[in-house]
């Protein structure tokens, strides 16, 4: 069970020669994956994503979303899909709109059909899973930080309990500290629940720390799905999808050029690096 | 030209003082960039250059001069500022249009402004792009056209406020060019304001701040390996000098080598 793309085509304007999703197969599986899906801009990500919880659907082939066949004449109601598969759009913050921030957060279950006291219980279950101290509960969002306020949108979609996490770029705009307590978070909530996150993301040493798997999308087509270090590992191809390294990549890289390290197998993150440098190093000493 | 800081006091309520008896002073023609969390008063002290917020006490100067309500206009003149969202400046119908908006406010005769945007959407690298719609372009080009037109006022202090936490990676390389190139060419006065600590190396100074303090200030060598004050004020270390720091204390061989390298590196970035 999962998300499953076959044969999926989609154009923004019916008549353009080129289309924004170009024959894509691919399936995202509900059990706790981190995957996240990169491409320039333009490249089609964000209207991939947005396939995933039918808010578009496909001009060619079909998505399965949790057992639904979703093609371009479904007409039935979506309520259950959109429950199971949750989507935080970029700056999520700015479609906050209640009084408090719990009522914000209790706005997806009670649409789904809970009672006040049902999605009150789910929301507070949301703001602790995220962080969100008691003494928030009753402030208006809008008075919070911005991080803050990012975590009142993602605590939002939490709430309903998706198996399948999406984010578009949930760290843009954000501080270092931020940034690294929001992975965490997604980190936590995939390792404690077991649902599947799906990010998109330029960053590419968040790519290194933290993904499972992936998806790089260029043109409209999937030109890469796998695990992370066959892609990162082959330069060439790399910068034909106009992709960077992630920085401790790239620093090994340097070192080695200049003979200053060895190494086999590129050292993705910082403490693989780390890694090399000494044994590296303590090696050349004892020569 | 100069900017000082004399005591300031500020606030947006009267409870809770964002800067407090706040003192800096920025040097004619220095690159300064201004690093911090969110909501450590960074942005704060570009609205108070910029005259968009009064000190609540003590004194904002500009080239010597005290900023008060009547002398703001004519300020505003000499001080040009870049903002996060690319989608949120962009005035014009064309990249022309848009680069013009300024000039034409200025009733700057138009043979004079023909040229100045030609010279200046050169510039940014944005020349070829002249006729096009704002909707076609990127990110990245988008804020180009934005300093264009900063530029083309011919202010003598450009301040960039998180100019490109907005943009991609592609479009962040591009802005870093671009400010390098200004910094070579022209003798201005550029603040930069961000979180990005890769973006402030070639800075001449480095200020951060935390609480509406300044916890740092220096080259960016010096500042950058200040790992423990840093991630107080809620920043990283980049990769690199988190690396020097280490196989400097430690007792490595070809330690100075690497560092060499490593610092190589850090710039070149």
């Amino acid at each position: 069970m999962g998300i499953n793309f076959r044969n999926v085509s989609f154009r923004y304007n019916k008549k353009a020669s080129k289309p924004t999703l170009d024959n894509i197969t691919l399936d995202i599986f509900k059990k706790s994956e981190f995957i996240t899906i990169l491409g320039h801009t333009g490249s089609g990500k964000s209207t991939l994503v947005q396939h995933m919880n039918a808010l578009l659907l496909p001009d060619e082939g079909e998505v399965e979303i949790f057992g639904k066949h979703i093609t371009k004449k479904y007409k039935d109601k979506l309520k259950d899909t959109r429950k199971k598969v949750g989507l935080v759009f970029q700056f999520p913050e700015y479609q906050l709109f209640e009084e408090t921030v719990l009522k914000d957060i209790m706005f997806g279950p009670k649409n789904f059909g809970l009672s006040d006291q049902e999605a009150k219980s789910k929301a507070i279950e949301a703001c602790k899973q995220v962080g969100l101290g008691e003494e928030l509960w009753t402030r208006s969002p809008f008075t919070l930080s911005g991080g803050q306020m990012r975590r009142v949108a993602i605590a939002g979609i939490l709430a309903s309990e998706p198996d399948v996490l999406i984010l578009d770029e949930p760290t843009v705009g954000l501080d270092p500290v931020g940034k690294k307590e929001l992975l965490n978070l997604l980190e936590d909530i995939r390792i404690n629940t077991g649902k599947t996150i799906v990010i998109i993301s330029h960053d590419m040493n968040v790519v290194a720390k933290h993904a499972t798997r992936v998806i790089v999308l260029n043109d409209g087509k999937v030109v890469y799905n796998g695990p992370k270090l066959p892609l990162f590992s082959d330069l060439e191809r790399l910068r034909s999808f106009n992709l960077d390294l992630p920085d401790s990549a790239r620093i090994a890289i340097e070192l080695k050029e200049k003979g200053l390290i060895d190494f086999d197998e590129l050292p993705l993150a910082l403490e693989e690096l780390r890694k090399h440098l000494k044994l590296n190093l303590q090696g050349a000493g004892y020569e | 030209m100069s900017i000082e800081f004399k005591n300031v006091t500020f606030g947006y309520t009267k409870e809770i003082e964002v800067l407090k008896d706040f003192n800096l002073k920025i040097e004619d023609g220095q690159m300064v960039s201004i690093i911090g969390h969110n909501g450590s008063g960074k942005s704060t002290l570009a609205k108070l250059i910029v005259g968009l917020v009064e000190a609540c006490s003590g004194e904002v100067c500009i080239d010597g001069v005290n900023l008060t309500p009547e002398n703001i206009d004519e300020f505003r003149l000499k001080m040009g500022i870049i903002f996060q969202n690319p989608d949120n400046q962009f005035v014009g119908v064309t990249v022309k249009d848009d680069i013009a908006f300024g000039l034409e406010n200025h009733n700057v005769p138009r043979e004079e402004m023909i040229k100045k945007i030609a010279h200046y959407a050169k510039l940014v690298n944005m020349e070829d792009y002249l006729e096009a719609n704002p909707e076609n372009l990127s990110g990245g080009q988008k804020q180009r056209v934005a300093i264009a037109g900063v530029l083309a006022m011919e202010t003598e202090i450009i301040i960039f406020d998180e100019a490109t936490s907005m943009l991609d990676p592609k479009g962040t390389k591009e802005i870093i060019e671009t400010i390098k190139n200004l910094k070579r060419n022209e003798n201005k006065t550029i603040i930069m304001i961000t979180h990005n600590l890769e973006e402030v190396v070639f800075s001449d100074r480095v200020i951060v701040l935390n609480e509406g303090k300044i916890v740092l200030d220096g080259t960016p060598k010096e500042v950058l390996r200040k790992r423990e004050i840093l991630e107080e004020s809620g920043l990283a270390v980049i990769d690199s000098i988190q690396l020097i720091s280490e196989i400097e204390s430690s007792n490595l061989p070809n330690k100075q080598a690497l560092v060499e390298a490593l610092w190589e590196l850090t710039f070149a970035m």
